[in-house]
């Protein structure tokens, strides 16, 4: 059945639903009729019965004598005619004073008292009304016995049981198959929305279905199916400009390599030549082999791929350590860089120490020559906030968005695009991300600011 | 020192083979899975380059089969980066994981290492030329110049002289020297090679300090 229910429209299932409760429902009610009507025929039953018998009483009660008797009897034999569905019986110690009529039944089928009975007489069910008279002058004392066959009879019960169950039947069918047809026109718009969802392909990324005229259950359902469609659409226009991205960044150094040496082999070299040749491939090829690891890294960030080898360590120490590495360049371009803070955080600290690499390289190459770079730790309620500080030019708010943006560029010229892929950011993201938290950029008066969140407590 | 390649694309195996026994050693090469499980469990070996992806049988299950009755060493060559391949390579008894696209001389450290071979003896004094490193003082001269490094200066004259005559990639100065395991992007390794080249090469004194264009630096008389 469950199976069945799991297959089935919804339809059908709201009519299978409807037609069980109608079952119930209409069971409930017939059986309660029929109960009702059956005690309605035997109140009216022992209602007639009654009648009968006040009259009987009263005219046998007053006889007092066999003239009188005689006179009685020769009535009754008149209102009991051999085809009459009423039975008298007059039965007293005297012999005089019996009376049956239309047929003879057999003693012990009549009760000697007063009271209702039934009876089987010759096959029919008869009802039976019996009083007690007293004696009167030379009458003795009798038993008035009246009955009338009961209205039910088998067939007449057969077939109100018949009328019944046709009753249930058809109340049942006729409940179901107004449900399926409540909830076919009450599921229309679900129709529409499904053939609306059919058109849905890739080649018209920008379709949504309509949110109007909806009903209120449907439009909360269209309007995060909507929300789902418009993510699912930036995600697969992000991605189809990141392949035509790595294919544009894969092509320079490759066009190199080509063209280098296309030129060495097309005329003899002297070995120095070729040697010169081969380390500036090899230099494209170290190039490309960066480009494609980075890559690969952000794929796998993307795939939801956490952060493992977590360790409780001090941020400002990554930090500390992170600066030591980049010392050199620091100084070279006269950048003075500032520790604040620190946290302890669950991290793998290999790639937090890449992060911080790439936002302080970041500074550096976009920030102001000569100026100071602030590295800020500062423990909030949920996260720890990494932010890297330098000075340099304003960054609109439309472009901030996008800084974390695979080969995105804030200038469009590339300069020095040899140690910059135009990754760095982007990577910082992932690694935000594989941590379980997130990226955020600011420009305020001047000052650049940029960084990552990390989770107070790791949940994996 | 002798390696067993388990390897089935031909242009790897016809470099590995080469660049190896340029090194020194000698190279024994399987080209399917079950010829290189029949190989490393009959053959003595020092280290075993060992192909994930290979024909008959793939390197997971040779290292399976292998382990833990045969302990040479294992160096695994993958085109999968996933954080569980890496689990599962290191799991079955791998010591080292290497992902393609790798560098010849990141290949060459790494055996290197698992095949203790630079451990060989724990040097305090190294000459070259007219220089002397004193690995225990941490000082430095060449001929009666003393030499005035910094700590990560020593470090990087360090790592090179012990490495001396062979080509040190930056890949491997920037973890040996700063303990920073990725591609950094950055031209740290460069400056600072510059800075050491200038103390320690001043004018007309003989050149000591090579750049090997594209692959790293070497410390050696003369190129």
């Amino acid at each position: 059945m469950k199976m069945f229910l799991k297959q089935t429209s919804i339809a059908k299932r709201l009519a299978y639903t409807y037609a069980t409760a109608a079952a119930i429902v209409l069971s409930v009610i017939v059986i309660g009729l029929y109960c009702i009507e059956i005690s309605e025929i035997n109140r009216y039953q022992k209602a007639e019965l009654q009648n009968r018998i006040v009259l009987l009483e009263h005219i046998l009660s007053e006889t007092n004598n066999l003239q009188a008797w005689q006179n009685l009897k020769h009535d009754l034999q008149k209102i009991t005619p051999p085809n009459s569905n009423i039975y008298i019986r007059i039965q007293s110690q005297d012999p005089h004073y019996n009376f049956e009529a239309p047929f003879k039944v057999s003693d012990k089928l009549i009760p000697q008292s007063n009271g209702f009975a039934k009876a089987d007489i010759n096959g029919k069910e008869f009802r039976i009304l019996s009083r007690i008279i007293p004696p009167l002058g030379t009458r003795p004392q009798c038993v008035l016995s009246i009955a009338v066959e009961t209205y039910l009879n088998e067939t007449e019960d057969f077939l109100l049981d018949l009328a019944f169950i046709i009753f249930l039947v058809l109340g049942i069918i006729t409940i179901a198959f107004l449900g399926w047809k409540i909830a076919k026109s009450g599921l229309q718009p679900v129709d529409i929305l499904s053939r609306h969802a059919q058109e849905l392909s890739p080649k018209n990324l920008s379709a949504r279905l309509p949110n109007t005229h909806l009903p209120d259950e449907l439009s909360g359902f269209v309007l995060s199916f909507n929300g789902a469609l418009e993510r699912l659409e930036e995600s697969y226009n992000r991605l189809a400009t990141f392949n035509s991205d790595v294919a544009h960044e894969l092509r320079t150094p490759l066009g190199n390599l080509i063209g280098q040496t296309e030129v060495a082999l097309s005329r003899p070299r002297s070995k120095e030549e070729l040697e010169e040749v081969m380390h500036s491939n090899l230099e494209e090829l170290e190039r490309l082999r960066t480009i494609i690891n980075e890559m690969l890294f952000l794929s796998r960030a993307d795939h939801g791929e956490l952060a493992t080898n977590l360790k409780s360590a001090s941020l400002a120490q990554i930090v500390k350590e992170t600066a030591e590495f980049l010392e050199v360049i620091l100084e070279e371009s006269e950048h003075c860089l500032n520790i604040q803070g620190d946290a302890i955080a669950q991290v793998e600290v290999n790639l937090l120490k890449q992060a911080i690499t790439n936002l302080i390289t970041n500074a550096i190459q976009h920030g102001t020559k000569k100026s100071d770079i602030t590295v800020t730790i500062k423990p909030e309620e949920t996260h720890i906030k990494v932010s890297v500080i330098n000075h340099g030019h304003e960054i609109p708010e439309t472009e901030l968005n996008k800084i974390f943006t695979r080969f995105y560029r804030i200038s469009k010229e590339r300069k020095n695009s040899v140690s910059n892929h135009g990754l760095g950011l982007a990577i910082v993201k992932a690694i935000a991300n594989m941590h379980g938290g997130e990226v955020f950029a600011q420009s305020q008066d001047g000052l650049i600011t940029i960084g990552f969140t990390i989770p107070r407590h790791h949940h994996l | 020192m002798k390696i067993l390649l388990v390897e089935d694309e031909i242009k790897t195996v016809d470099y590995l083979k080469r660049g190896l026994s340029e090194q020194g050693y000698s190279v024994d090469v399987a080209m399917d899975g079950l010829d290189g499980l029949h190989l490393a469990s009959t053959g003595e070996y020092d280290a075993i380059i060992l192909d994930l992806m290979l024909p008959s049988m793939d390197g997971i299950s040779i290292l399976q089969n292998l382990r833990p009755s045969n302990s040479t060493p294992v160096i695994i060559l993958t085109a999968k980066d996933a954080v569980s391949s890496r689990l599962e390579g290191f799991k079955a008894g791998a010591d080292d994981y290497l992902v393609k696209p790798f560098s010849f001389l990141e290949l060459l450290a790494r055996l290197q290492v698992i095949t203790r071979r630079s451990k060989n003896k724990e040097e305090t004094h190294i000459y070259i030329g007219d220089l002397h490193i004193d690995l225990l003082s941490r000082r430095a001269t060449r001929g009666n110049r003393k030499l005035d490094l910094t700590a990560k200066e020593f470090a990087l004259l360090e790592v090179l002289s012990r490495r001396r005559s062979q080509i040190v990639s930056k890949t491997i100065i920037s973890e040996l020297v700063w303990d920073i395991c990725f591609d950094t992007n950055t031209n740290v390794v460069e400056a600072t090679v510059k800075r050491l080249r200038a103390k320690l090469e001043l004018d007309g004194e003989p050149k000591l300090l090579h750049t090997i264009r594209g692959m790293g630096y070497m410390l050696e008389l003369s190129a």
